[in-house]
């Protein structure tokens, strides 16, 4: 009697496996075998299947490690009554020559309504990168100049508008804080007013303050002298007001019309120290003096293009 | 008094300070300021610090005048090995008697020439200075009056500082004047040369009595110092002191210290001398500004600041006198 528990067996065991073998059929290839270096090498996967499988597909830019990924494209997926076609493509491409192949690598998929996962491994591919073919009779040609990039009117246009509209705008906010923080009242205007000037008009207001006749002498003198040095601080550019009388005598035998400063000088000063430094009680007329000299000083001394106008001044 | 009668009394009084000159300058030739200088020093009572390299006549300037006056002079040569005692004088065991006597030591004289002042420890200095402000020296449990004049006229030499004690600020400061000695014009060293060879001896006359140093320093106390005055030395000071307050502001990083209480009243003592030398029975700024650079050089403390730009204390002095308002 033939034994036909073990054939039943092998049967069972034979009829399971192609069972399973035919759920799912994944088939890797690229549009060509032979590529120049740098060329895109389109790899595709084709997979076929039952529609109750669900395939979870690796990473396969990182699966494929001899080759640049460059990009994927869109899947494609094709159904008939009870199969799915679905198609992967990447995009590859290598920069050295060399005989290529693309690793086999395994693939997980599952049976809706079984738990199990199974997985198949997918077909490697041999590919070729070959050299860019030299033709060694040709003319050497030079090397290719760069690309010249025609001038962008509506870029360049662009930019000048909004470099424009930033400088408008930084103007006016620069308009706008300046008179925001200007205090109230500070524009003045400066007017030169010549030393001369400045000093008659002071030796008149000391005339109508009649200081002396009001028993300030001392205060007289001090304001008639310092009247007189101010003059010559600036007037002549000499440090008169941090000067004691004899250097300030000393530095006016420098100055334009030396001599004649000088002797005008040297008496009204030396009067002034007296009733300021050392208790002078001088006389009436002594005061009047001190006046007149300043005024003489300063007439005398002005320059000559005002010498006019200033004289009439004092003769008013 | 009235100011004129101040003047005549004082152009009376002062009669001397010509007489000295002379007699002074018979010895020493130009060194004017220097000789002006001691003088000041002698009216208002104020030590004298000269400084200046060797051979320009420091100590004989000082030897001239003392040597012009009826006094007291003494000559001390300062050592690394001075004791105080030297100086000031110390206990001496009487063997015959069994007891111990009192020796006086060269301090005791109406003027003393400390030469070469820091040359001496400090110990040594201390001893001087101490009676120099004190103007009494104890000895053992016996303290003794220092005789009126009392002036101590000191040098020091700027270089060859390898083996001196240079006086600190405090003591420093006990000198009313620190006098700079600079070389003499071309015409005054040709007739240095021409006296010194000739082998002359120059004989200084005894011209000027300590009477008449003393009564001359009464009457210096007189001499009128204006309100104005007063409040320009003022002002001089206290911008040693607060520059930035003076509108110095350059000056601020460059002063470590400024001028000490003692500095101001110097200032007016010695405006007042100068007017007596003047012949004046007031004081104009001209005085001040005279002795100011001599009154306050070594009271105003530089920083580390001016000293790498080599700014010294003179510059700043120098800076605030001709910015100060002249009243």
């Amino acid at each position: 009697m033939v034994k036909i528990k073990p054939i039943l067996l092998f049967l069972f065991l034979f009829i399971g496996f192609e069972l399973s073998a035919q759920n799912i059929n994944i088939t890797a290839s690229t549009d060509s075998t032979n590529y120049y270096v740098g060329d895109y090498i389109n790899y595709k996967l084709e997979i076929v299947r039952d529609k109750n499988v669900r395939v979870e597909l690796p990473a396969v830019q990182d699966s494929v490690s001899n080759l640049i990924f460059i990009k994927e494209l869109p899947p494609k997926s094709y159904k008939s009554d009870s199969q799915v076609v679905d198609e992967y493509t990447y995009v590859f491409s290598k920069y050295d020559s060399a005989d290529v192949i693309i690793p086999s690598y395994a693939v997980s998929f599952s049976v809706v309504g079984d738990n199990y996962r199974y997985s198949t491994n997918v077909n490697d591919v041999f590919i070729a990168i070959n050299t860019l073919p030299v033709d060694s009779k040709a003319e050497i040609m030079d090397v290719k100049s760069p690309l010249e990039i025609s001038f962008n009117w509506i870029f360049w246009g662009i930019i000048f508008l909004a470099v424009l509209i930033l400088a408008v705008v930084g103007y006016y906010l620069y308009l706008y804080y300046k008179k925001k923080n200007a205090p109230e009242g500070t524009i003045k205007q400066v007017v030169y007013v010549p030393p001369y000037k400045a000093a008659l008009k002071a030796l008149f207001g000391l005339e109508e303050k009649q200081l002396w006749q009001k028993g300030e002498i001392k205060r007289y003198h001090s304001e008639v002298t310092e009247i007189i040095r101010r003059y010559f601080e600036d007037e002549f550019k000499v440090k008169a007001l941090e000067m004691p009388s004899s250097e300030l005598l000393e530095e006016l035998k420098k100055v334009r019309r030396a001599d004649e400063i000088f002797d005008l000088s040297r008496d009204f000063f030396s009067n002034a120290d007296m009733v300021k430094f050392a208790k002078f009680q001088p006389m009436p007329s002594v005061n009047e003096t001190m006046l007149k000299q300043a005024f003489e000083i300063v007439n005398s001394t002005k320059i000559e293009e005002n010498a006019e106008t200033a004289g009439e001044v004092t003769n008013v | 008094m009235e100011i004129t009668e101040l003047n005549e009394k004082i152009k009376k009084e002062s009669e001397f300070i010509d007489v000295l000159f002379t007699e002074v300058g018979k010895a020493i030739i130009g060194q004017k300021d220097m000789v002006e200088r001691l003088v000041i020093g002698l009216l208002a009572n104020g030590h004298v610090l000269l400084e200046g390299v060797p051979g320009l006549a420091k100590t004989l300037a000082i030897k001239s005048l003392a040597s012009s006056m009826k006094a007291k002079f003494q000559r001390i040569q300062f050592t690394p090995d001075l004791l105080p005692a030297d100086l000031i004088g110390t206990m001496i065991y009487n063997q015959k008697e069994g007891n111990f006597s009192i020796k006086k030591g060269p301090i005791f004289s109406n003027f003393i020439l400390a030469d070469e002042i820091n040359r001496a420890p400090a110990k040594v200095q201390s001893a001087l200075l101490e009676a120099m402000q004190e103007k009494q020296i104890t000895i053992g449990e016996k303290t003794f009056k220092l005789e009126e004049p009392f002036l101590v006229l000191a040098t020091q030499n700027p270089i060859e500082q390898e083996g001196t004690y240079p006086l600190p600020e405090a003591q420093v400061d006990r000198f009313m004047l620190k006098v700079k000695i600079t070389y003499p014009t071309k015409e005054e060293e040709l007739k240095i040369m021409q006296q010194n060879v000739s082998g002359t001896l120059i004989k200084i006359n005894q011209v000027v009595s300590a009477e008449d140093i003393l009564n001359a320093r009464k009457l210096i106390h007189e001499v009128y110092v204006d309100e104005k005055i007063q409040k320009y030395i003022l002002d001089i000071v206290f911008a040693t002191r607060e520059p930035a307050e003076y509108g110095f502001d350059d000056l601020t990083d460059l002063i470590s210290y400024g001028a000490s209480p003692r500095a101001t009243i110097s200032l007016a003592m010695g405006a007042r001398a100068m007017a007596f030398i003047k012949r004046r029975g007031y004081v104009i700024p001209e005085d001040v500004r005279a002795i100011c650079m001599d009154i306050l050089r070594h009271r105003v403390a530089v920083t580390y600041e001016a000293e790498a730009e080599e700014i010294t204390s003179e510059d700043i002095i120098e800076k605030i006198l001709n910015r100060v308002e002249v009243p």
